[in-house]
């Protein structure tokens, strides 16, 4: 058995960049761009009417590059992650983000490229997005991708925009969205932005949402429901099928919420189910870094009936050129970033997408070609229910489900660490001193004291193994007034969340 | 299976795997879990791209990368919401390490406090410039963080009459100085609540928004949730906002939303809080971030503090531990979709945390004497290429606002030899074809040009030069 | 400084009760400060404005959760306390006392159907929230 990580690192405390200022430095460097002595020193008023000139500067801090070099790297040493942690956050897929990705992004070229370059010189960027489109429609079985929407829950917003433009057009003034109480906060606050009411419907006893009890809630007025598939408990909707005939007999929709697609990218499509539309969000299931808490990319997916209604601009094919090859020279105009989309819902970003998440995703879909891309999903859902197993005999499972095979994530209540003093939280922050990332906490709302951990297929049995100790020691070994002094070893202990919420303080 | 790179199980392991949940392959498992829904079909992943090896992938975009515009060779004229400022190397060594980049957002305050504080800095520096009380973490981008004002103004002049939250008798009024596409993404967030979007004038020889029309559709009576300027706006031009400001706040119920695409100029003008803003939203891609072809963005999001509990997006405070060290952590959480979901201020989730982390260290290294400084070469190098290209003859004014970095000139029409006359987007393209960027058609005969400091007078020269053998060719 | 004895509960867990001077004062019960745990803002009514019965008049945070005041009968606030502002603390340390709500006006003979009195609010508490 391996050694915990613990954590025995250096932290080296740091002050306020604002607060290391002597006056005058600056980090940068600046060019004369060719101008004249006379002219770097002229006022500005000499540009403009003097009535708009700031009269002071504002405070930033002032500082030499080597400065803002060591603060930025102290700071960075207060922070887990991916790369040094094992990270288990449910619903969070937080997956190795290959190395090669970064390189690509940063490619001098791509990175610099503005966006509103003309169309003859951007063909080979075009025809990426076009085919990374493809390729996602083959993954879902659905018709076309647009990859406006910059993030999960802007993917649900547009999903749900076109519900609403498609029953505004033909006249219909429904109002309901259905959404599981055990969907994520970005579901029914989606559905109020669309102009939607949410109505919740209660899980099953199975963990699942059953088609018999969803049907006492279909009306006319109902445009569609939102699932996550798989739940937010982990687990596979059973009915789904049923639930998308269910909808489309209503003539509703059935919009997915594409969070957890890890749990079967590869290895079944959604289209298969039944569903209508899907956002895939980049930054979990196709490796994106999170970058602590973006930029994302929730690329909408959508049937054929809806392509019409997807955000505008998109990359267009305009002519049958043969493209095939990697390493053709793009000599012609094969493409275009296009708006004649007829219902569209308008637009979501001032230019197309998040291009360099989108960028990263496609380089990990062609790492992983056709002979990988399935191993994803069942990995990913061997290490989830390894864990289950073996952290099921330590912890006890939510009730209902105990049986059966979760996919992508697991989740237990905090039902055995209590016998042990021990809630949810300082299991949390326990965790912590050991070298993990706590896992998703208090999520699902419906399970006491929840404990989601989502592995992920980029880690080895030795590190669950190495976490599923951890837990068990928590769980037989830890007093209580151990674990709310919890965490000891990070650069601070519990933060005092009461006093920064009742007296915030925004900046310096 | 194979043993690809990215998996740390071996086929041993996961054999090992697969006999302790009892269960004898892929086929069982999914079949299991899913029911009735078939596993992938053989051929449709046989359609999928072959995979390729690290360096045959580094190839394959090395090429895509080589076949578009050169940053070597190319000098970058066009502006229009996103502008080419130089990126110090500092910000990359920084941002490549992965303690930044690879984490979730911080929920657990304890072992993330690098990107909390990061993030206090960002928000601290970003109020500064914009003269603002509260600033948050970040929105996605510019022209969403503004839809997301209009629908904060909304919810304020809601509560203010204590109505419910029909807005069908509400008129949202957008200056035509605003980026078209953020009106756009205005109409698509604002398009469910039955608001109304009207449209301020511009005057036809400043440039600026007419002050005579905003007198007149605020006269109209109704209600106005909120007026929307930008500045600099859309045109290039600076907004005169201390005239806008009085007459949008002589109604109570009214929001004054400033924003802008280029906050750089609060370098030299004056910023949206010296006019009494009640909110800024706009795009902070300026500040240390790369164009990236459009995306991700840096959405900035500013208001007045007694505006907060309307504000969308994560916001973080300032605390203490329990043994009283400084401490950072997201707060006022309870307006965000993960408690307050249905009800929540905004949907948003995940944001541009990372840019706003490169737009902190940014900020630092130019620090108060550099970031006036390039925010005055850019005033400079702006005027300077404009006075080249009037005295050209090739170009004339399109209006004569004062302006910041940007403007727009008409293609002059030459008498009647219409074989020369060329559109502004043709005249873009065959720039195009010279390496270089000479900025954005915005009519059959108009261009909007920006300049910053990549762009020195030696690209200058060349672009008047260039311009001359294309239009007069 | 309400008279024991003088507070009526309704199932959302508001009170109404009257003070020394026969004033009327709204607030929350101490078992629902207990749930919410520390509170860090409030929302308060507006003074001078009529409520009917169950109408939403404000909201209570902690860090992690919201949830809603509602009118425990019809009522006009005559003031709010304003204390709440800065020391929304006190609802944690006194909820029946210096942690009230408002003081408000009421029909001297409000109606008292679906409220409860100290000890069925007792029964109330205990019997609905021991699983």
């Amino acid at each position: 058995m391996p050694k915990f990580p613990g954590i025995k690192g250096i932290f080296l405390d740091e002050d306020p960049l604002m607060e290391q200022g002597s006056k005058g430095l600056k980090g940068i460097s600046i060019p004369d761009c060719g101008l004249k002595k006379s002219d770097l020193k002229k006022d500005e008023s000499a540009y403009i009417d003097a009535k708009y000139i700031r009269k002071s500067p504002p405070e930033l801090p002032e500082v030499s590059e080597p400065t803002v070099v060591r603060h930025f790297t102290r700071l960075s040493s207060w922070n887990m992650c991916v790369d040094t942690v094992f990270y288990p956050l449910g619903s969070c897929t937080m997956k190795y983000n290959p190395k090669i990705n970064e390189k690509i992004a940063s490619l001098e070229n791509i990175k610099n490229l503005h966006p509103l370059t003309p169309g003859s010189l951007i063909q080979p960027v075009l025809k990426m997005v076009y085919d990374f489109n493809e390729i996602l429609c083959r993954l879902t079985g659905l018709a076309e991708f647009s990859f406006a929407p910059q993030a999960g829950a802007a993917g649900e917003f547009a999903g749900l925009k076109i519900i609403k433009k498609y029953f505004d057009l033909k006249g219909e003034n429904r109002k309901t969205i259905l959404v599981p109480d055990s969907s994520h906060g970005t579901n029914p606050a989606s559905s109020v932005l669309a102009g939607f009411t949410p109505v919740e419907i209660k899980t099953g006893k199975a963990g699942t949402l059953d088609a018999g009890e969803l049907e006492k809630f279909v009306s006319k007025d109902v445009a569609g429901i939102m699932i996550t598939n798989p739940n937010t408990f982990g687990v596979f909707e059973k009915d789904i099928k049923k639930i998308a005939e269910i909808m489309h007999k209503n003539g509703s929709f059935i919009y997915m919420d594409g969070a957890n697609f890890n749990a079967f990218l590869g290895s079944a499509r959604v289209s298969d189910m039944g569903i209508d539309l899907i956002q895939l969000n980049l930054h979990k299931t196709f490796s994106t870094p999170h970058g602590g808490g973006g930029p994302g990319s929730g690329a909408l997916g959508v049937v054929e009936s809806l392509r019409e209604f997807l955000p505008v601009p998109y990359v267009k094919k305009v002519s049958g050129e043969n493209t095939a090859g990697a390493d053709k020279n793009f000599n012609r105009q094969v493409y275009e970033l296009a708006e004649d989309k007829n219902n569209t819902i308008g637009k979501m970003t001032p230019f197309l997408c998040n291009f360099a998440v989108v960028i990263r995703a496609y380089a990990y879909l062609l790492s992983l070609g056709r002979e990988n891309i399935a191993s994803v999903s069942e990995l990913a859902v061997l290490n989830a229910n390894y864990v289950k197993k073996k952290l099921g005999k330590i912890l006890s499972d939510p009730g209902p489900f105990e049986e059966g095979l979760c996919m992508h994530e697991c989740v237990f209540n905090d039902k055995a660490i209590e016998e042990n003093g021990i809630s949810t939280i300082e299991l949390a922050k326990l965790l912590i001193d050991y070298g993990f990332h706590p896992p998703t906490v208090y999520f699902p709302k419906n399970i006491r004291g929840a404990i989601m951990i989502e592995p992920t297929e980029t880690e080895s049995i030795r590190t669950l193994d190495n976490f599923i100790k951890a837990v068990k020691e928590i769980r037989f070994k830890t007093k209580k007034s151990k674990a709310v002094k919890s965490p000891q070893k990070t650069k601070v202990g519990r933060v005092n969340e009461v006093l920064a919420n009742k007296h915030p303080i925004f900046k310096y | 299976m194979n043993n690809f790179r990215y998996f740390p199980n071996s086929k041993k392991d996961i054999a090992k795997l697969y006999r302790i949940l009892g269960i004898k392959d892929k086929k069982e498992l999914f079949g299991k879990i899913l029911g009735g829904i078939p596993l992938m079909e053989a051929g449709i992943l046989k359609a999928l791209p072959e995979e390729m090896d690290e360096e045959a992938l580094y190839r394959f975009f090395l090429n895509i990368d080589s076949n578009i515009p050169a940053k070597n060779k190319t000098a970058v004229f066009a502006g229009g919401g996103i502008y080419n400022h130089f990126v110090p190397a500092a910000i990359d060594g920084l941002m490549s390490r992965s303690e930044f980049y690879t984490p979730y957002t911080p929920y657990q305050p304890e072992v993330s406090q690098g990107t909390l504080f990061a993030l206090f800095e960002f928000q601290s520096m970003i109020a500064e410039i914009l003269g603002m009380d509260v600033v948050n973490a970040s929105m996605y981008d510019g022209a969403e963080s503004l839809a997301e004002a209009v629908l904060a103004a909304m919810r304020l002049s809601s509560a203010n009459r204590d109505l419910p939250a029909g807005h069908k008798d509400d008129l949202i009024l957008i200056s035509e100085g605003v980026n078209p596409n953020y009106t756009s993404v205005i109409k698509t967030f604002a398009g469910g609540t039955g608001v109304k979007i009207g449209k301020i004038k511009l005057n036809g020889q400043t440039g600026q928004t007419d002050i005579e029309d905003l007198k007149q559709k605020l006269a109209n009576g109704g209600r106005v949730p909120a007026v929307v300027v930008q500045q600099p706006n859309y045109l290039g031009v600076i907004e005169d906002l201390e005239e806008i400001e009085p007459l949008i706040h002589s109604d109570s119920n009214s929001s004054f939303i400033v924003s802008s695409t280029e906050p750089y100029s609060f370098g030299v003008i004056n910023p949206p809080g010296f006019y009494n803003a009640d909110i800024f939203a706009g795009e902070g891609n300026s500040f240390g971030n790369y164009m990236n072809f459009g995306g991700p963005l840096l959405g900035l999001f500013a208001a007045k503090k007694e505006y907060v509990r309307q504000m969308p997006g994560r916001i973080v405070g300032k605390t203490k531990d329990g043994k009283d060290r400084d401490a950072y952590a997201f707060i006022l959480s309870t307006r965000e979709q993960h408690i307050r979901r249905g009800a929540a201020t905004s949907n948003i989730c995940t944001n541009s945390s990372l840019n706003a982390v490169r737009a902190a260290i940014y900020l630092s290294l130019c620090s108060k004497s550099g970031f006036k400084e390039i925010a005055s070469l850019n005033l400079k190098l702006a005027h300077i290429l404009r006075d080249r290209l009037l005295s050209s003859g090739l170009f004339e004014p399109l209006y004569e606002g004062d302006f910041f970095n940007e403007f727009s000139l008409k293609l002059k029409i030459k008498g009647n030899k219409h074989n020369n006359n060329i559109t502004a987007s043709e005249f873009i393209e065959k720039m195009a074809e010279r390496d270089i960027l000479a900025g954005i058609a915005i009519s059959e005969s108009a261009v909007l040009i920006s300049a910053t400091e990549n762009n020195g007078l030696s690209d200058i020269e060349k672009y008047a030069e260039n311009a001359k053998e294309v239009l007069n060719a | 400084m309400i008279k024991s004895g003088s507070f009526y509960f309704s199932k959302s867990h508001e009170w109404v009760g009257m003070d020394s001077n026969n004033k009327y004062h709204i607030g929350i019960s101490d078992f629902a400060q207990s749930e919410l745990g520390d509170v860090v803002y409030v929302s308060l009514p507006e003074a001078g404005k009529t409520y009917k019965k169950d109408d939403k008049i404000g909201e209570i945070e902690s860090v992690k959760s919201v949830s809603e005041i509602y009118a425990p009968v019809e009522l006009k606030v005559i003031s709010v306390n304003s204390k709440l502002n800065d020391t929304p603390e006190l609802i944690n340390q006194d909820p029946n006392g210096a942690g009230f709500i408002a003081e408000v006006e009421v029909s001297n003979d409000f109606d008292t159907e679906g409220l409860m009195d100290e000890s069925a609010y007792k029964t109330f508490i205990d019997s609905s929230h021991h699983e």
